[in-house]
């Protein structure tokens, strides 16, 4: 009977221009979604090519210019031989967070924060501080990308396709001519909405498909299967929120009014209110402080000069090889203030860590208040376009600038300078990707998290049903 | 007869349970934007006052010191939040509001504050310019679908018309009526509004402001009528009440979520901006002579040979200041007229992508009520960008100030040339002054237009259809 009812629908809804149309709509939204997404990581990817070249071409030319700088007599700020020169300058190599294979998918977060860095002796919040640039107004907007369409405007052409799927039958008086075949109320719901669900979500995935074979992705994998599981089950949400408005046999044009304020509640107010909620328990105190701060340590530690790089020596008993005399040198000097600025400023830093951390857990709890959260999530942790990705770069940048300071702080000490055989040993940066479980663990909890709501919807929807009289 | 149509209007909002329901959550969440902007923007005046007045401690304080030193140890400048941000937090969350000043660099955009947030940011911010663009219109979309769709499918329609109720007094008397609705609901949200501004501000500030927000009035109140508008003109001109609501719903989607990202995504596209990398190339290839005006040892030795003649001596140990004063004020100078070219270029692109934003507001208004209401509450990015101009002016004037003390005052000495708390007390502390209404009035000029365009054309169209009201 069902195999019949799906049969009909579809044919019904072939009849109907209005399945045309939103489905139409909706392929030319994922189109357009789409080619911004793969847009984006292409831009990202050649200008992750272009970095790379210059890296290489400037790393290849420094042995020549320090023979050269032996006999040149630059002074020492330009001296590529200097170690202060080489590692602020001249051998810096870029800390990149090339994007995933799936990128395309969702541009998420990642326009948001840097996905290259230059390398630099200077303290690790200067160097994370290096932004890419992007006009304000558009990060204000946001991007039109695929997870953008899923998110918001599909669960829109999910509750058009449904929000009449008893009551317009009602009103043309159908469904009482319908139920008097020997057939259950529920299942004429439930093939109504599978015959609809089925083109939209093969829609959404074959754009998806198409997205990932052009984006060098795999679609044979757990990534994109979960992606997969995730629209599916964002779709029977909305299409179990349908069932429910349609089950309290309103007329149709209040029906389109409720499921309306539903999907602005969920997509909107929720997620708005609660960045301001997590705003307000969690204020991050103000970049403004931070800097206010950074520069007292630094002042405070310059004042302190000699005693602070005495005491740096006293702990680094290892760098003190070339002797006392080197205690004078500026450089020596600069490093120890540099290092006790760091030490001063690490609070400061713990604080504002710990507020963001507060943040995120508050998030992490209260996200399953809307699958539209939930589905966002998901999708850039798919991506790799998330905040959590973006974390995982951003400690192996702050490992990575320690290694990178201590190999100079080595010359720099013991008063030496770089010779071009040095180059080959500087310390090179790989960005090591997460684990692939770690995501996946995010990502089955927003499953579930949407799953769970869309089971109690359906459960309360397909009770109401049964109770529903045909005749208004 | 109007009044008894008004009043009937009236009644039947009342009674009909949606339109209270949905307007009271609306004013309930632009009670609790007011109140959240206003308890942020006391946080964050009273963070940048303190931090002002600390960098300007700082400064003074600093102690005995080489000029030069004290432009790389630098100041912040902090834009002054206007009390008008309460409504709009505009670009803010995107930009910033602090640029730090030193010596050699401009500086623009670090730590935008959306970075130090959850995803949840990206949702956007639950401000009373969230609820007046979108879900307002939204209530307006409720309220008018059915005002003659519905009367023509319960058949009151025909009755009116038989009894001779001239089609120009129905839709006059449903207008009013509209608007009456409307106004219970924007009345108090406005003394709540104006209430909060004079909270945060005091009564001098918030009257201050009074043009500002008069404006920011006019522009949503043309909003609001081009919307309310066309609610009626779909209403009298297609069949259904069903019809008009997927009509005016599919007309909210396009204009709140659709249009504003693809044309974010379009303006990029046509107006590409360079990434930070090239960026960052193309300043450090022009500041090295590729801008035509030879390598630094050419300039170099071209500013010596210039100093040596106008100072009529034939070494630099003769001359009667200090060359190293000159040299960095020229170097101050080469790299101002570099930036002055790339961070024009870059500003331009932002501007050419506002603007054909501003443009695309000819197909949905909210690309056109937007930019006004940013404008006028002081966040969009001309005012971050006329700040940003005002404290890059006061950076080159405080380094050339520094320079000529070098020059005058530090002959034989240099870089050892020390100065003290005297004479950073005769640098005025930097004084930012937001500009005025007309400022900001004469950039808004094509969003205005378009937007009282809207108003015209939705007028027209109602008018047009309600008058030739079918009663079938």
């Amino acid at each position: 009977m069902l195999i019949q009812i799906l049969k009909f629908n579809l044919k019904n809804l072939a009849a109907e221009r209005s399945l045309y149309v939103v489905a139409a709509i909706f392929a030319a939204l994922l189109g357009y979604g789409a080619w911004n997404g793969s847009a984006w990581v292409q831009h990202q990817r050649s200008t992750l090519e272009s970095i790379r070249a210059e890296q290489e071409k400037r790393l290849a030319a420094l042995p020549d210019r320090m023979h050269r700088a032996a006999t040149d007599n630059l002074p020492s700020f330009q001296d590529p031989r200097m170690p202060g020169v080489v590692g602020g300058r001249e051998g810096v190599p870029y800390l990149t967070l090339p994007p995933r294979e799936t990128a395309a998918l969702a541009i998420g977060q990642s326009d948001l924060y840097p996905y290259y860095l230059k390398a630099s002796t200077q303290s690790a919040t200067n160097v994370l501080s290096a932004d890419e640039i992007e006009n304000p107004d558009n990060l204000l907007f946001g991007r039109f990308d695929l997870a953008f369409v899923l998110v918001y405007l599909y669960p829109l052409l999910i509750l058009a396709l449904s929000y009449n799927i008893l009551s317009a039958e009602r009103e043309q008086g159908t469904l009482a001519l319908t139920m008097s075949q020997p057939v259950r109320l529920a299942t004429v719901v439930f093939g109504k909405l599978a015959s609809r669900g089925v083109i939209l979500v093969s829609l959404a995935l074959l754009v998806a498909m198409v997205v990932m074979q052009t984006s060098g992705g795999r679609v044979w994998s757990a990534e994109f299967l979960l992606w997969t599981g995730v629209l599916i089950v964002y779709s029977a949400f909305w299409f179990a929120l349908a069932v429910v408005v349609n089950a309290a046999g309103k007329s149709s044009a209040a029906n389109a009014v409720t499921v309306c304020a539903c999907w602005a509640a969920l997509a909107l107010i929720v997620p708005s209110a609660l960045h301001m909620l997590a705003g307000a328990l969690y204020p991050v105190p103000s970049r403004v402080e931070m800097i206010q701060t950074m520069h007292e340590a630094s002042k405070d530690a310059a004042a302190r000069g000699s005693a602070v790089l005495a005491k740096y020596l006293e702990d680094h008993p290892e760098l003190t090889s070339g002797g006392a005399k080197n205690a004078a040198d500026a450089a020596s000097k600069a490093l120890a203030v540099q290092q006790e600025t760091e030490r001063l400023m690490a609070p400061v830093l713990a604080r504002f860590d710990q507020q963001l951390d507060g943040q995120r857990a508050l998030l992490n709890r209260l996200r399953f208040l809307s699958p539209a959260i939930l589905a966002q999530g998901a999708m850039n942790d798919l991506a790799g376009s998330g905040t959590e990705r973006f974390e995982h770069f951003r400690q192996q940048v702050n490992a990575f600038l320690i290694t990178w300071r201590g190999h100079f702080a080595g010359f720099v000490l013991a008063k030496k300078m770089l010779t071009p055989s040095d180059v080959a040993a500087l310390p090179r940066f790989v960005f090591e990707d997460e684990s692939p479980s770690a995501p996946i663990g995010r990502i089955l909890s927003a499953l579930l998290g949407i799953l769970a709501p869309t089971m109690l919807l359906s459960f309360l929807g397909l009770t109401m049903v049964r109770r529903y009289r045909v005749q208004g | 007869m109007v009044s008894i149509i008004v009043r009937k209007e009236i009644t039947e909002m009342l009674r009909d349970g949606r339109v209270p329901w949905c307007g009271g959550i609306v004013l309930a969440l632009l009670a609790m934007a007011f109140l959240a902007g206003w308890a942020r923007h006391r946080e964050l005046s009273q963070q940048h006052r303190t931090a002002q007045e600390a960098t300007r401690r700082h400064w003074l304080t600093q102690g005995q010191k080489n000029p030069h030193s004290a432009a790389h140890y630098g100041i912040y400048a902090f834009k002054p939040k206007l009390p008008m941000a309460i409504l709009d937090t505009g670009t803010e969350p995107f930009t910033g509001v602090a640029v730090w000043l030193e010596a050699h660099k401009q500086n623009e955009f670090k730590y935008r504050p959306a970075q130090d947030a959850t995803m949840l940011a990206r949702f956007g911010e639950l401000t009373a310019a969230t609820v007046l663009q979108l879900l307002i219109p939204l209530l307006l979309v409720i309220m008018t679908f059915g005002a003659f769709a519905g009367e023509r499918e319960q058949g009151t329609l025909r009755q009116l018309m038989s009894v001779g109720v001239p089609a120009r007094t129905l839709a006059l008397g449903k207008a009013l009526g509209l608007m009456a609705g409307l106004a219970v609901y924007l009345v108090p949200a406005a003394v709540l509004g104006a209430g909060a501004l004079v909270f945060a501000s005091g009564a001098e500030e918030g009257a201050a402001s009074l043009p500002r927000a008069l404006w920011l009035a006019a522009a949503y109140s043309l909003y609001f009528l081009t919307f309310g508008a066309i609610g009626l003109a779909v209403s009298a001109w297609v069949r259904s009440p069903r019809l008009a609501l997927v009509c005016l719903l599919g007309f909210w989607i396009f204009n709140s979520l659709v249009a504003p990202r693809a044309a974010v995504d379009v303006s990029k596209k046509l107006h590409p901006t360079p990434t930070s990398f090239d960026f960052a190339e193309t300043i450090a290839a022009d500041l090295a002579g590729a801008d035509g005006h030879g390598t630094s040892s050419e300039r170099a030795k071209r500013l010596e040979e210039q100093t040596l003649k106008q100072y009529g001596v034939t070494k630099l140990a003769d001359l009667p200041v200090s060359f190293a004063g000159i040299s960095l004020q020229a170097g101050e100078e080469h790299g101002n007229q570099v930036f002055d070219r790339r961070y024009g270029e870059l500003w331009r692109s932002f501007e050419q992508q506002n603007r054909f934003r501003e443009w695309a507001g000819l197909i949905a208004p909210l690309l056109a009520v937007r930019p006004v209401s940013m404008a006028m509450s002081g966040t969009d990015s001309a005012q971050h960008r006329h700040f940003a101009v005002a404290a890059e002016a006061y950076r080159r004037d405080l380094n050339r100030r520094m320079n000529d003390e070098l020059r005058d005052h530090g002959k034989g000495k240099d870089y050892g040339h020390l100065v003290g708390d005297d004479f950073w007390k005769e640098i005025p502390a930097f004084e930012y002054t937001a500009p005025s209404v007309s400022w900001v009035l004469d950039r808004q000029q094509l969003p205005l237009l378009v937007l009282a365009m809207w108003t015209l054309v939705a007028l027209s169209a109602c008018y047009w259809a309600t008058t030739r009201l079918r009663v079938e």
